[in-house]
């Protein structure tokens, strides 16, 4: 079985540029807890949360002006004419998509549930989901506008346990 | 012929790419119908004469194959073909959504390609299909 880490790095790299069109790149340096994207309300996070073999959550942070960028991006629309609502739309179906296809690229033949994505304060991250834990897998990319967060927060025994 | 096709997600920015993808793919007379998921989809197929339902699978209410299965319980609409976009992508769920009925199945992402190549196999080729705007290649 691919490794997690493997599998979510594959699934945002399709992601990023089959339906945002932007090349990206792998910090392997930073984390969520040494970068600027955790700044409170600079940011907009969301989490979805999936059972199957094992059980989390994955966590999506952006800050909202590389998220604006993301979504004229993704729709194909004009800065001024992009809404909250759309802002809000894509981070969660940014979530969705990262999520169904690490998933999928990890094992085809395995079924996962997810759950439908859910905006949180970004407040609560820090206090929540950090530090993380040896058996997370954290990833920070980097794309044309700045730096972005996903982290998965396993619940239960990580396959490769 | 102007051909109808109803959107269902729950995602307004998935609806508005679906959108515009099949757009640029040579259905730019298309009359679009949207739904946010499966309950108000058939609210619409109740109402409106379509020629395709495009859905997704993971949607609050009603999902995507709680969809499928009233549309071909419905004598009205079980005729009425049904393409699954969503992030699903286990073998397993592929396999559900065909045995239910539905036309075809397009993972996400997909590229604007798998978008026409699907509804052509579906709908069938256009005749003087001319895509949006032919100089982007598609791109939206």
């Amino acid at each position: 079985m691919q490794s997690l880490k493997t599998a979510m790095m594959t699934s945002i790299s399709e992601v990023l540029e089959t339906m945002f069109f932007m090349s990206l790149d792998f910090d392997i340096h930073a984390t969520l807890e040494n970068s600027d994207i955790m700044h409170n309300d600079l940011s907009m996070a969301c989490r979805l949360n999936f059972t199957g073999p094992f059980s989390g959550c994955l966590l999506i942070i952006v800050p909202k002006d590389l998220l604006a960028h993301m979504t004229e991006s993704f729709m194909g629309l004009e800065q001024d004419k992009i809404t909250a609502q759309h802002r809000e739309g894509t981070i969660k179906e940014l979530a969705n998509m990262i999520a169904g296809n690490t998933f999928s690229t990890l094992n085809n033949q395995i079924e996962f549930k997810l759950a439908i994505p859910e905006l949180i304060d970004t407040r609560t991250v820090s206090d929540q989901y950090l530090p993380t834990k040896e058996r997370d897998v954290e990833i920070i990319t980097e794309t044309t506008g700045g730096l972005w967060g996903a982290k998965i927060i396993l619940n239960d025994v990580h396959p490769n346990d | 012929m102007t051909i109808k096709i109803l959107i269902v997600d729950d995602s307004l920015p998935m609806r508005g790419v679906i959108k515009k993808t099949i757009k640029a793919s040579g259905y730019a007379e298309a009359e679009f119908f949207e739904a946010e998921n499966g309950k108000l989809a058939l609210e619409i197929l109740k109402n409106t004469w379509l020629d395709i339902v495009i859905t997704d699978y993971n949607m609050p209410e009603m999902n995507g194959m709680e969809l499928i299965k009233a549309m071909k319980q419905d004598n009205a609409f079980q005729a009425t073909p049904v393409l699954v976009v969503t992030t699903e992508g286990s073998q397993q769920k592929v396999n559900e959504f065909l045995e239910q009925g539905a036309a075809g199945y397009i993972k996400k992402p997909f590229t604007p390609e798998a978008i026409r190549n699907k509804l052509i196999e579906i709908l069938g080729e256009l005749e003087n299909a001319e895509p949006e705007n032919s100089d982007d290649d598609l791109d939206f």
